[in-house]
């Protein structure tokens, strides 16, 4: 179970260092605005990153508790933002519905590559 | 152009995105999809800039049978800059620019979605947000009690409070149970 955490934080600190340069490019590129809905998808790594902290102190060492803990959280937190993302498409607020496509595009990717290590 | 629309305006253009679908636009009109293609970025990202776009009045947006079309508005683009900065703003046109976006940065802070998601408690914002859901109501025309509750529910459900709060800015006047709009 441990090399499997390991390789999902890993997994997150790379996504999250691809996200910062994104930030970086598009900001030299004068694209601001685009640069703030990546910087709500980064802020969603370290969500995750607890995440897997909170399921690893309940699971004490327990692959399966592990990977069921994580599940609920992984699919509970995101429910929000997605309510968040309909609620918008339905008002047609273009920035909300950017911003909250960002969150979940990097929480999406998250959990797929949680659903390949587990 | 008032000063406060100047600087929306260049503000607007100062977006490397912005400016592709702008020289986009010149092209031919096009649809989001259809610019989210060719600029290769995301549609939710486009509808983003276009809303700015048409915010500033440098797009405008029509229907052609199943789809929101988008144009460049050539009228502004052709205003010399020059011009721009000749126009002078008066005192009174200046104060009414700040009231206007004091205005409305009040709405933005206090409705979501046309919901009203709580009642100010600074009198002068509190009055904003009255008069802001007093334009659902027709000058002149009376309202039974019921009515009026069901229109300002439609914004909160602390309706009662809001009903007396109108009564008492002057926004709604009651006699004989009934209701109308003053302002």
């Amino acid at each position: 179970m441990k090399d499997k955490t390991e390789a999902l934080r890993n997994f997150i600190e790379e996504s999250k260092k691809n996200t910062q340069a994104r930030i970086d490019e598009l900001m030299k590129d004068e694209r601001a605005d685009e640069a703030r809905a990546f910087r709500a998808a980064y802020n969603i790594y370290d969500v995750f990153t607890a995440l897997i902290g909170a399921s690893e102190k309940k699971a004490k060492g327990d692959e399966s508790v592990f990977v069921s803990e994580f599940k609920k959280l992984a699919v509970n937190i995101p429910s929000k933002w997605r309510e968040s993302l309909e609620e918008a498409r339905k008002h047609n607020d273009a920035e909300r519905v950017m911003i909250e496509e960002a969150k979940l595009g990097s929480a999406d990717a998250i959990v797929a590559k949680f659903e390949e290590l587990f | 152009m008032t000063d406060q629309e100047t600087i929306v305006f260049f503000k607007c253009l100062a977006d490397k995105s912005r400016l592709a679908i702008l020289k986009s636009l010149l092209i031919e009109d096009m649809y989001v999809e259809r610019l989210a293609e060719r600029l290769g970025i995301t549609s939710a990202t486009i509808s983003f800039h276009l809303k700015k776009l048409e915010e500033a009045k440098a797009v405008r947006s029509y229907k052609d049978q199943y789809y929101t079309m988008y144009t460049i508005n050539k009228e502004l683009f052709g205003i010399k800059v020059i011009d721009i900065l000749r126009e002078e703003s008066t005192e009174s046109e200046l104060q009414k620019e700040r009231e206007e976006a004091y205005r409305k940065k009040v709405i933005s802070a206090f409705f979501e979605y046309g919901k009203l998601k709580s009642i100010p408690s600074q009198r002068k914002k509190e009055r904003i947000v009255l008069e802001e859901i007093a334009k659902s109501f027709e000058k002149g025309k009376t309202y039974t009690e019921k009515e009026v509750n069901l229109i300002i529910a439609d914004f909160n459900d602390d309706f009662c409070t809001i009903r007396r709060d109108m009564i008492s800015e002057g926004i709604l006047d009651r006699k004989d149970a009934l209701y109308t709009k003053i302002i």
